[in-house]
This record gives C-alpha cells, structure tokens and sequence, in this order.
C-alpha cells in the first residue's frame, strides 16, 4: 500500500523554489522589483542553496540602487550557494563599476576557474570581459 | 562539463564609500546583460496554482488517509482474529496430549514464518515498482522482526528449536536484505549498503530461495520428536499475523508522518503565499497613492 499519494505537491516533485522564482521573476520583469525582492526573499528561506534566489533578490536591490547591499548578497549567494558563478560575475561587475579594478580581476579570475571547460557558461564569461575589458 | 565547485571565491569585502560612489571608475556604457535564469516553469500565476494545488492535495489526502486509517484497523481486527483463533488451536493441540509429529510437518510450520518473508518480498518486488517507500517500510519491518527474534528468541519461546529458529532468523534476515536491496534499486539506484551489496533486482528471489533452502538445513538438522506440530503450527500462525500487524503497524505510523509533513508543508505555502499577496497589495496601494 503506497502512502505517497498523501505527500503535499511539494513532495510529489513539484518544486516549490521554482514556483516562488517563477513568480518573482515575473514581477521583476514588470519593473515591480520591491514585490519581486519579497518573492525571492521567500524563496531563499524555502532554497536557501539555489543561486538564483540570490542572484535575483541582489539585482531587485541593483535596479532600486541599492549596489551596497546587493553586492554583500552576492557575496552570501557565493558562499551558500556554491558553486554560484552568476553571483560572482554580478560581484565583478559592481566591483569594475566602481573602479576596484584588482578586486574585480580577481573576482573574475575565480569565475574563469568556475566556468572550466563549460562551453555554455564560458560563452558568458567572454561576453562579461568584452564588455568590461 | 559542469561547473566544479572546488575552485575559491575572492572574499574581498569593499567599503560601503566604495561602492556607493561611481566616481571612482568608468560604468560600464552598455546595459548589461541580465544573468538571471530563465524560470523552467511556464505558468500564468504560479503561487495562485500553487494554493489551489496545495488545498486540493490537502483535501484529497485527507480523505484518503483516513480510508487507509479504516482499512487499516479492519485488517487488524482480522488479524487478531485469526490469532486468537490459532491461540485456540494451539490450546486444544497441547490438552489433546501432544504426541510428536513427524520431520515434514515441522518443516511445514517452519516453511510458514520463512513464508512471510517470501511472500511479502516476491509480491513487493514484483508490484512494487512505483512504492519504494513501501518497500523500506516492509523491510524495516522484517529487519526489525528478525533483530527482534535474535535479540529475544521469540520462535524458540513460541516452542520452536533452537536450530531452526536459527536458520529462520537467517531466512528473514535474507527476505530484509532482498527488500532493501530492492528499495534502494526503485528509489534512486543508490549504492547499495556492504551487506547488501551482492543482492541485485534480479537475484532477490534467488536470495529468498536461499533463505529457503536455509530454512530447509535448519529442519534437516531438526531431531524428531522434539515439537508438537499441531501446536508449533498454530504458534507459527500466531508469528504470522504478529508480523503482518507489525507491517500495519508501520504503514499507520506513516501514514500519520505524511499526513502531519502534509499539513506542515500546507501552513508554510499558506503562509508565504499571504506574505507575497500582502506585500503586493501594500505595493499597490503605495502606487495608487502616488497616482
């Protein structure tokens, strides 16, 4: 007699991180990105280890001109969620932008040793250094 | 490839002055690129789905429990009585005299308890695919029994030999090891544990056979004269349905597990959804003001 009919969707496989993110991401395309950041925030405290969370509620911060807090959110995102190679290049850019060039080499330094040989992702390291040589 | 996660993060903190002030170098002139994931999921509005997804489950699983909680006790109640009925058996067996039976009949009350364990394994196994929960719990279960056996000496208590008690410790050991085996196989494919190791899918039934034939050598090795089998048979019977209602007893346990992660799991979506819906009409309120 199987009981796993009696699991919440949650157990069944659905996964309740990407329903929250789905949403957040939703209203941060809207430009609603104070609604957006307590959906994410949200969706931290049920995946805490998910980097996108991170990376999102970090940018929500970006695009109200928080860069502060944004960067020390990307730099929590790097550490729980590892690895967490968005949240680094989102720390290098606010480091170059602000013209701490040696922070952001190195930052950037660590993102080429994430990408490794993932072509996908090394296509968007490349991209980052074209656009902040 | 995948991304190793063995390479080092810069920990670099920057000042708040720093970061604050864009007058320290250039900003980068182009609009960059957003670096957040596209969501897997293509839905309309996914906490809405998410509620109703939630209730519906809720409400399902409700009355489905508490069928299985229903089924579950009406099995139980039969369980106890064929116990009773075999205790009464057991008891006219032993004022009749007890007079000895023969080597076959003992090997047929011992084929009995071994019959538990391959009963259930064979009919988990072969169904079972889509339950490996169900699988784990049975083999708990009969692992469980056959501690409990080496621990206590229930079969010798129960009038059962020494010797083949033994052997059918060692045959629901096996029927254990096999359920595992199979859980592990259906759940994920996980590495199987060392004494585990050498059961495959395919040689569960050879493994149960094995404890069989174990059982077997136990009763070969069984002296004459030594059990009343009438009586033995109806004690058989009795750790029969003991392990039946001991397999109930676990299925309610998790029923009840389920049901209580259920209902948590619904308080925090609940929770979380009326933050988010919260924080949305506050933000629209806040825009209609500015209006």
């Amino acid at each position: 007699m199987s009981t796993s009919h009696l699991r919440s969707p949650f157990a069944r496989g659905i996964d309740p991180a990407e329903l929250v993110y789905c949403k957040g991401f939703e209203l941060h395309a809207d430009g609603r990105y104070a609604d957006a950041a307590a959906v994410f925030r949200v969706m931290l405290q049920i995946a805490p280890t998910d980097e996108r969370g991170w990376l999102a509620l970090g940018d929500c911060h970006e695009k109200i001109g928080q860069k502060r807090v944004a960067f020390e959110i990307y730099g929590a995102g790097g550490v729980a969620a590892q690895p967490a190679p968005r949240c680094l290049i989102a720390r290098f850019r606010i480091l170059y932008d602000t013209g701490r060039f040696a922070e952001a080499d190195a930052a950037f330094s660590d993102v080429e040793q994430l990408a490794g040989h993932d072509e996908r992702f090394s296509k968007i390291v490349s991209d980052e250094r074209k656009a902040r040589p | 490839m995948t991304i190793s996660s063995g390479a080092t993060r810069s920990t670099d903190l920057v000042s708040i002055v720093s970061l604050t002030s864009n007058s320290a170098g250039p900003v980068s002139p182009v609009r960059d690129p957003s670096l957040l994931p596209i969501p897997q999921l293509a839905v309309g509005d996914p906490l809405a789905n998410l509620l109703a997804l939630e209730t519906a489950s809720r409400s399902i699983g409700l009355k489905n429990a508490i069928k299985e909680i229903g089924h579950i006790r009406t099995q139980n109640a039969d369980e106890w009585r064929k116990q009773k009925a075999a205790l009464e058996r057991a008891m006219h067996s032993h004022k009749k005299g007890g007079f000895w039976h023969k080597l076959g009949k003992v090997c047929g009350t011992i084929a009995k308890v071994a019959a538990v364990v391959a009963s259930i394994a064979v009919a988990v196994c072969s169904g079972g695919t889509g339950a490996p929960l169900v699988l784990a719990v049975a083999a708990a279960c009969l692992s469980t029994a056959a501690f409990a056996q080496s621990e206590a000496h229930i079969l010798e208590k129960l009038g059962v030999d020494e010797k083949v008690a033994t052997w059918a410790e060692v045959g629901m050991s096996i029927g254990a090891v096999a359920l595992t085996g199979g859980a592990s196989l259906c759940s994920s494919g996980a590495a199987l544990t060392a004494v585990e190791h050498g059961v495959q899918v395919g040689g569960e039934v050879v493994a149960i056979g094995g404890g069989a034939a174990a059982v077997g050598q136990g009763v070969s090795m069984y002296e004459a004269g030594q059990a009343n089998g009438a009586e033995a048979d109806a004690y058989a019977d009795i750790a029969k349905s003991k392990l039946v209602d001991s397999h109930l007893d676990q299925l309610l346990l998790t029923i009840l597990d389920e049901l209580e992660q259920n209902e948590k799991s619904f308080r925090r979506t609940v929770s979380s959804v009326r933050s988010t819906t919260d924080t949305a009409g506050a933000t629209l309120l806040l825009a209609a003001g500015r209006v």
